[in-house]
C-alpha cells in the first residue's frame, strides 16, 4: 500500500514538472491533459484510501474492495500520458 | 463457508480485465502482491526515464540543441515502452499465476536495453563532438 502511495505521489510531482515544461513550448492547451491526469490521480488516491479500510469477507461491499486491473491500468496510462506529453513538448520545440 | 476455489471463482465476477480474472483460480495473495510490486517498479522506471528526458530537455548542455532534443525524445520513448511493459507484464503474470502456467516472456526488455544503449552512445558522441 505504501509503495502505491509513494508511486502516486511521484506521478503527481512528475505531472506538475512535465506540465510546467510543456506549458512553455505548447501553450495553454497543456491544461486539458493536465486536468485529465490530475483527475486520474485523484481517482487513484480515492481507490487507495478505500482499500485501506478493513472489511469483513461477509460484508456486501467486500468484493468491490478486492484488487483488480483498474488501478494498474490507470497508473500505467498516467505514466504513458506523461511520456507522450514530454515528447509533444520537445517536438513542439523542434518544430518552432 | 465456501472452499477456497469456490470463493475464488465467485470473487472473480466483475473484476477487470476479464482476460485475467475470467480464468483460473485465485492465487496466493503473496504472489499477487509481489506482482503488484514488480508493476510499481516498472512505473518507477518510467518515471526515472521521464525525469532524464525532462532534465536533458530543460538543462543547457554542451551539445547541439537538436541532439539534446533527440535524446530527450528517445528517453521519453523508453519511458513509454516501460509503462506499456508495466501493464502487459502485470496482466500476463497475474493470468499465468491464476492458470498455473509458465510466466510470460518479457518482449520489451531487449528493445528497451538497445534503445538506452543507443541513447548513452549518442549522449557521449554529442558531448565530445561539441
Amino acid at each position: 500500500m505504501l509503495a502505491w502511495r509513494r508511486t502516486t505521489l511521484a506521478l503527481a510531482i512528475a505531472t506538475l514538472v512535465i506540465s510546467r515544461l510543456t506549458f512553455t513550448s505548447v501553450g495553454a492547451s497543456t491544461l486539458v491533459p493536465t486536468l485529465l491526469i490530475g483527475a486520474g490521480l485523484l481517482w487513484v488516491g480515492v481507490v487507495l484510501s478505500r482499500r485501506r479500510g478493513v472489511a469483513h469477507p461477509e460484508d456486501p461491499y467486500f468484493d468491490s474492495l478486492l484488487p483488480d486491473g483498474r488501478l494498474p491500468l490507470v497508473v500505467a496510462l498516467i505514466a504513458a500520458g506523461l511520456c507522450v506529453g514530454e515528447i509533444a513538448g520537445v517536438v513542439a520545440q523542434l518544430v518552432r | 463457508m465456501p472452499d477456497r476455489a469456490g470463493m475464488g471463482s465467485r470473487r472473480s465476477a466483475g473484476r477487470f480485465p476479464n482476460s485475467v480474472y475470467g480464468v483460473g483460480e485465485e492465487p496466493d495473495p503473496r504472489f499477487s502482491l509481489a506482482n503488484e510490486r514488480t508493476f510499481l517498479a516498472w512505473i518507477r522506471t518510467t518515471l526515472a526515464l521521464l525525469a532524464g528526458a525532462a532534465a536533458v530537455d530543460a538543462l543547457d548542455l554542451p551539445m547541439p540543441q537538436t541532439a539534446q532534443h533527440t535524446i530527450a525524445i528517445a528517453l521519453a520513448l523508453a519511458g513509454l515502452l516501460s509503462a506499456v511493459q508495466a501493464w502487459r507484464g502485470w496482466a500476463g503474470t497475474e493470468r499465468a499465476m491464476r492458470t498455473d502456467s509458465p510466466m510470460p516472456r518479457n518482449r520489451t526488455l531487449l528493445p528497451l536495453v538497445a534503445l538506452l544503449c543507443v541513447v548513452a552512445v549518442a549522449f557521449v558522441v554529442a558531448s565530445v563532438a561539441a
